[in-house]
């Protein structure tokens, strides 16, 4: 593919975006919904792993601060949704840059158990702290609103977060590379797992968590209104947001992958709630972490790269030589030979 | 805060960080010889005392289910890999460590489940039956990527945890157990009474904690260990297979967690999920020493422990905030002091 065809792809698969509430249920729209929610925090851990290479266990906690200060602003304090979401960004981005200039000096495997611990330490602050609403979060969140027209309904709400994901990427400061490979070609090789803890590395590893912020934020905003499908108007810490899984079946290398790894996530789980119950039944909610669990370790073992690499491959030869072939090294999908063929 | 509640504090504390030590211990251990940051390594604690609490209420344990599984599944693995190799002779071999040998205690606990047993045959079949899980896991799930980087069997590690967590609660439930005291007895030192079970899980740990240094440095098979960690290709140089001496890591970590695994039953109450924080708060531990160091590994693990001790006293919400808010400063301080050699080495 040429980059004309490339960038018509791309304006064709927006077009599509956009058209996507007209053509489709209530029910996908809430779907796809929850995909370009998880698809913004996603886009963070892939800005940070895949291409900054460190890896985070720690990102739900970035997810959980927008959400929790946007949570607090507007349903404690009664001030607007929009400054809201302000706090959410700025609180957000704070603590990213607090956490970076922190932790960053740290290499490889070390730096990953950071985020463990500060991902841990987070989790059990907002479980304690009884202005947040303590084990059960906050409640009556007010959604968003623009122009008097409040953000609550699926297809409303729908675009909001297709723009911030769009928007996203180029907010950050890195153009929409949408299928290319990693950003900074040097980048890459030299931070690889922060191999040298203090190094030349760190300015571009700090900048790497500063990106974090936009997308976080952002989906701290979407998730705000969109809790209340599952606890009604409410913003609580939950474990397990499968982040990483999603960002490792998509594909850790490429921006789009955060989007593919969120959709076959969701869509996965979707289906799998809605078929081991016929399976097992009274024991499917345990069964779906297991199933899960299984298929990414499967997943890691068979296919290290994602799944959009794989996609890649079939694309024409040029598209896939600017897009696949001179994969450098990332944090986990590591191909020694590939990188040093390039 | 008088003293006397000082030194009440400090002896819980140094009791968890008793536990956490040989947990940490483990920890170490398996991550020197394989490279695995074996997250999962708390849950084998917790499945310890989740089975020694089902023999002692007469139930089968779940645990006899996940072994069946996991040794069919290293079975189905090794077979597979040894009939592509076109090492057919090996089969029988093979069948007989990763079917037959797992399964002996697994079968033994079936009959023996529901008969009064005595409590030392209680915990012996509890810790054989649960002995085997971390090598079958190791051979399914971490040999096929030995070659991997340390952040992606990190990633694996974490995602097994979730596994296993999963498959606990669905083979032992929800309910939280706490079993019978090993010892009941209390005496007083000094106006502070300081119960047997306390004593016993210091004792426990200090003799473990000897034995596995005499094993590190008086007996070939430690010495082979301890030479697959420093050097993985020179040790197979001189005819150490990292394989087999991978395994071994993990049976003997495994025999360190399932000790604090009954020795921690009793004292608190362990649900399905519990083994998650123990191993992370034994894992601050090992991170203290550097993954690399077992005397520092046995402080970070006593300092974690008088942390928590302390903390539960101020705040006990926020106990947990303080204790892996410790790691951060361990961690700067780490990569201050300790370039991740290891680390470049296992790149290279």
């Amino acid at each position: 593919m040429t980059p004309v065809q490339l960038r018509l792809a791309g304006a064709a698969a927006i077009g599509l975006l956009a058209l996507a509430p007209a053509l489709l249920s209530p029910f996908s729209i809430t779907l796809m919904n929850y995909i370009g929610i998880y698809a913004l925090a996603v886009l963070g851990l892939v800005l940070l792993t895949g291409i900054g290479g460190m890896l985070s266990f720690g990102q739900a906690a970035f997810v959980g601060i927008a959400a929790y200060a946007t949570a607090w602003l507007t349903a404690k304090q009664g001030y607007s949704p929009w400054l809201g979401l302000m706090l959410g960004l700025a609180l957000t981005g704070a603590v990213a840059a607090l956490l970076g200039a922190v932790t960053l000096r740290l290499g490889g495997h070390f730096l990953s158990l950071s985020t463990i611990a500060w991902g841990l330490a987070i989790y059990f602050l907002f479980g304690n702290l009884p202005m947040l609403g303590q084990f059960n979060g906050i409640s009556d969140v007010p959604p968003i609103s623009i122009g008097g027209v409040a953000l609550v309904s699926g297809v409303r709400i729908y675009y909001l977060i297709w723009l911030a994901l769009i928007a996203g990427p180029g907010a950050g400061g890195e153009p929409a590379r949408l299928t290319r490979g990693p950003g900074h070609p040097g980048t890459a090789r030299r931070t690889g797992h922060g191999r040298k803890p203090g190094h030349r590395s760190v300015p571009h590893q700090a900048r790497d968590v500063r990106h974090r912020r936009a997308p976080v934020g952002a989906l701290g905003l979407a998730l705000r209104p969109y809790e209340p499908l599952r606890q009604p108007g409410a913003v609580q810490r939950r474990r397990r947001h499968p982040l990483l899984l999603m960002a490792m079946v998509g594909g850790m290398n490429y921006l789009l992958g955060a989007v593919v790894g969120a959709a076959i996530v969701t869509v996965l789980k979707n289906s799998i709630q809605d078929y081991l119950p016929l399976i097992a039944r009274g024991a499917s909610g345990q069964l779906e972490i297991v199933v899960f669990a299984v298929l990414f370790i499967l997943l890691l073992q068979r296919a290290r790269g994602g799944i959009l690499p794989f996609v890649l491959r079939y694309l024409p030869a040029r598209a896939a030589r600017r897009a696949g072939r001179c994969r450098l090294p990332s944090a986990v999908g590591r191909n020694r030979s590939a990188a040093r063929r390039c | 805060m008088d003293s006397e509640i000082a030194a009440i504090l400090a002896l819980d504390g140094i009791a968890s960080g008793a536990i956490y030590l040989l947990i940490g211990l483990g920890f170490v251990l398996i991550f020197a010889v394989t490279r695995v940051i074996f997250v999962p390594f708390g849950d084998i604690a917790a499945f310890t005392a989740l089975t020694l609490a089902s023999l002692e209420a007469g139930h089968r344990p779940g645990t006899i289910g996940l072994v069946a599984v996991l040794a069919g599944l290293a079975m189905a693995v090794e077979g597979a890999s040894l009939v592509r190799a076109g090492a057919l002779a090996q089969l029988p071999q093979a069948l007989c460590y990763y079917l037959v040998l797992p399964l002996v205690p697994a079968i033994a606990v079936w009959f023996a489940a529901g008969a009064a047993l005595s409590m030392p045959l209680r915990i012996g079949l509890s810790v054989a039956l649960v002995l085997p899980i971390a090598p079958l896991l190791d051979r399914i799930v971490f040999r096929p990527i030995a070659d991997a980087s340390v952040l992606l069997l990190l990633t694996v590690a974490v995602a097994l945890h979730f596994a296993l967590v999963g498959l606990g609660l669905l083979f032992f439930g929800p309910e939280g157990v706490r079993t019978q005291p090993l010892a009941v007895t209390s005496f007083t030192v000094g106006g502070l009474i300081v119960n047997a079970q306390t004593v016993l899980i210091v004792a426990a740990s200090i003799v473990f904690s000897g034995l596995l240094f005499l094993f590190f440095e008086f007996t070939l098979l430690g010495k082979a260990l301890r030479a697959t960690a420093v050097n993985r290709t020179g040790a197979r140089l001189v005819g150490i297979r990292p394989a087999a001496t991978g395994t071994i890591a993990y049976l003997l970590a495994s025999l360190l967690a399932t000790l604090s695994g009954v020795l921690i039953a009793p004292v608190t109450t362990i649900f399905y999920d519990s083994g998650f924080l123990i191993g992370l708060k034994a894992f601050v531990g090992a991170i203290i020493g550097g993954m690399a160091s077992y005397p520092v590994t046995a402080l970070g693990a006593l300092l974690v422990g008088q942390l928590e001790s302390f903390a539960s006293f101020w705040s006990s919400a926020f106990k947990e905030v303080v204790v892996f808010g410790l790691l951060i400063p361990v961690l700067l301080w780490r990569s201050l002091s300790f370039v991740s050699a290891q680390e470049d080495e296992a790149e290279e």
